[in-house]
């Protein structure tokens, strides 16, 4: 027994230490015959060329950029050495949806490239970690297989193969992404994202985009959900931007994100992250009239296209009107309607932040022109816009809004908004002017009560001569002969032709 | 008696790679063969690193089977496998790094393969050295051929090609593809059943294995017997017709 007690605990101690000298030196052994130390990267990276070492790059954060088809994001980027000198860089990549359809994979590029050449330019490696839809996750490992191999390019989609060819897309995606970092860090630059994501994801809405700012104070708009016994839908508005394009006008972008489950017994969802965009006025009751200017699709993996190709597309060119709710019968019916509540939600957002901005905007305009006899405003919403082509000119005058204004004495005024544009010749030179006005109208004879402008372009003469005299009574709008000679001849016409279209009306109200 | 040895000796290296195959007929090792046999290169990786440990741990057992105290036989054993699994681990990792990453826990679960400590317990604790290395060397090729045979049906089923080159680059730097059911240059024509590159495909291939080695057990049994019993019959006929 005691015997027994002394050998037991020997033997195994001494197999033990046995077993850790071999495993020390064993150990030694690597380290010594071992290829070099791969640097802080991750097995992932690494495996791209086990015999280079791997140093992630200095102060690099993970950052979003667009692809042809979806958001890819680079994870991290490592230099690439061998022997001591620097000999490409590996990207670790993420493109496409973090659901079922997440393509992951680290790449490296190596050897000389330039701008010239960068079309040439294949992969070393391509590691792939995740590789979307099971089934099709074959097909993207295939496909990598055949870029590094050179039998597939990765510079367009020819090489796709049967099957996943959405996931495919997005790999080529992550590799066009890494490759145009690639071409720029190797020779000498840092780029980190090439220019504002935001704003180019945007410019995909308004080309002529020219600076955005996130609505911090945008609440987040949840749209209907749909709830069929086997499917279900949420979509919800999460961001608005307020983007000031080329032409200092304001526009508003909205980006939503939506979830369609068709089966409860499925986990999966198909998903879509969508940017709209709504411009120019509105006309206060009447938000159905607004169409949206533009959209960008920033991911989507929903198994049919029809929502885009046909619902989408019937939209944004007038022939579908998103307040029918049966014009969402296509191929992709429940995710047109997604689309359709989505929009709907962010119309009817538009359409109550534009109004609001337009009523504070028009009731500083009345300040100005009645100083300090202002005291409120309301907006005749039995008027309907006028607009017809100039009598005396080439151009065309349009009345968009009339306005009912009370003054502190509590008398009225009309106020009309409207707009004039016209060409003419002067001494065989095409000259022009256009004008945004606001005049008001009182009395039973329609004496203008004050007048201002909003904005005038082109010829502007007329702003100094004809419109102080029409304003003070001077000039009878009613002379068409008052017109001429006050150094701007062709514009005072056409000013005094929507002056007269506004007076019309004005009598017209009054007398009814 | 030399030549009764010699055939012993055959005999303990043989039958674990055909009529005692550790995977196909002991039905033994089976996680690792469901999950490294989705590509051939896996396969052999493992069979190669599971052969290495399977021969050292067992005959550093076989030569300290009289050292080693019986109350203490599990843990010691536990002990010189995982040893040996260490050993491969570090140099698959310094080594073969593409065959680390593609093995990657499996690598580490060889410790507790039940084919190593069953081989360990049941034979190398009771033989020699010779024996021993005979032993393990034909279980592990036994294990190594049948999870390559899952790889090959799988990887050519389930992906369409083989592909060679990618963890052991025997054939230059870049992996060699051989379109199969699918692959073929310019042409979008695939066969392929994704589900079998799957961990699914792996239990459907066993587990078809598996009924086809039954059946054909069975089947030599079943005649062995009736041969076996005409044999007893034609002896009972033989002795009745002595009397």
């Amino acid at each position: 027994m005691n015997k027994l007690y002394i050998k037991a605990p020997i033997v195994l101690g001494a197999i033990c230490v046995v077993s850790a000298g071999l495993l020390g030196g064993v150990n030694l052994l690597a380290k010594k015959f071992g290829p070099a130390p791969s640097g802080d990267a991750p097995d992932t990276i690494t495996v791209l060329n086990p015999g280079a070492s791997f140093v992630s790059v200095e102060g690099f954060e993970p950052f979003p950029m667009m692809g042809s088809n979806t958001k890819v994001t680079i994870e991290g980027i490592y230099e690439m050495s061998e022997g001591g000198s620097r000999t490409g860089y590996a990207y670790l990549i993420n493109s496409g949806k973090a659901v079922k359809s997440e393509i992951k994979f680290s790449v490296a590029y190596q050897g000389e490239v330039s701008e010239a050449t960068v079309n040439d330019l294949k992969p070393l490696a391509i590691n792939v970690i995740a590789g979307g839809d099971t089934g099709y996750d074959v097909n993207i490992g295939k496909l990598a297989d055949a870029i590094v191999a050179g039998s597939a390019t990765m510079n367009d989609n020819s090489g796709l193969l049967s099957g996943g060819t959405k996931s495919q897309k997005w790999l080529l995606d992550g590799l066009q992404v890494a490759r145009q970092d690639y071409v720029a860090r190797w020779n000498g630059q840092a780029p980190g994202p090439v220019g504002d994501e935001t704003l180019a994801t945007i410019k995909g809405v308004f080309p002529n985009a020219v600076s955005y700012a996130l609505d911090e104070d945008f609440t987040p708009l949840k749209s209907k959900s749909y709830d069929a016994t086997d499917t279900q839908v949420t979509a919800t508005t999460d961001k608005r931007y307020t983007v000031t394009l080329e032409d200092g006008s304001i526009a508003r972008v909205y980006e939503g994100t939506g979830d369609v489950q068709v089966s409860p017994y499925d986990p999966t969802l198909a998903s879509i992250d969508l940017m709209v965009g709504y411009s120019g006025a509105v006309v206060e009751g009447k938000s159905k009239d607004i169409q949206p200017a533009g959209y960008k699709v920033i991911s989507s993996d929903f198994s049919y296209s029809q929502w885009e190709d046909v619902y989408l597309a019937g939209v944004m060119g007038g022939s579908i009107d998103i307040d029918d709710g049966k014009a969402i019968v296509c191929k992709a019916t429940i995710s047109s309607d997604m689309i359709r509540n989505m929009m709907v939600a962010m119309r009817n957002d538009y359409y109550k932040v534009t109004l609001a901005a337009q009523k504070a905007n028009v009731a500083g305009y009345f300040e100005t022109m009645f100083g300090e006899n202002y005291k409120a405003f309301a907006a005749d919403e039995g008027f309907t816009a006028i607009e017809a082509p100039l009598v005396s000119e080439t151009g065309s005058y349009k009345i968009d809004n009339r306005y009912a204004i009370t003054l502190q004495d509590d008398s009225t005024v009309k106020v009309y908004h409207g707009s004039v544009a016209c060409t003419f010749d002067i001494d065989g030179e095409e000259e022009s002017m256009s004008a945004k006005l606001y005049v008001g109208f009182k009395g039973a004879e329609g004496q203008i009560a004050a007048a201002l402008k909003e904005s005038v372009g082109g010829w502007t003469n007329w702003v100094n001569s004809y419109l102080p005299g029409v304003t003070d009574g001077s000039i009878s709008i009613g002379d068409e002969n008052a017109a001429l000679n006050t150094g701007s001849t062709h514009s005072s016409r056409a000013v005094r032709e929507l002056l007269v279209g506004m007076r019309t009306d004005y009598l017209a109200a009054i007398a009814a | 008696m030399a030549k009764e040895n010699q055939s012993s000796k055959a005999r303990i290296f043989l039958d674990p790679i055909l009529k005692a195959n550790p995977l196909f007929v002991m039905v033994l090792g089976t996680c690792p063969a469901l999950a490294v046999t989705s590509s051939i290169e896996s396969a052999i990786g493992m069979g190669i690193l599971f052969t290495f440990v399977l021969f050292f741990s067992t005959l550093l057992v076989s030569l300290l089977r009289k050292v080693i105290p019986d109350e203490v036989r599990t843990p010691a054993y536990i002990v010189i496998i995982a040893t040996f699994v260490t050993v491969v681990k570090i140099l698959t990792e310094t080594f073969l790094p593409a065959l680390y990453n593609s093995l990657g826990v499996f690598i580490s679960l060889i410790v507790v393969n039940c084919i190593v400590l069953g081989r360990a317990e049941a034979f190398a604790s009771k033989n020699g050295p010779v024996d021993t290395m005979l032993d393990a060397l034909g279980n592990g090729l036994g294990y190594a051929w049948a999870i390559i045979a899952i790889a090959i049906v799988r990887e050519i089923i389930g992906v369409g090609t083989i592909t060679i080159g990618k963890i052991f680059p025997f054939f230059g730097p870049k992996p060699i593809t051989i379109p199969v059911l699918a692959g073929y240059p310019g042409s979008d024509i695939a066969f392929n059943i994704p589900l079998f590159a799957g961990s699914a495909g792996g239990f459907l291939v066993l587990g078809i294995a598996l009924a086809i080695i039954a059946a054909v057990t069975n089947h030599k049994a079943a005649k062995e017997r009736e041969k076996a019993r005409a044999a007893k019959l034609a002896a009972a006929q033989a002795a009745k017709g002595g009397k």
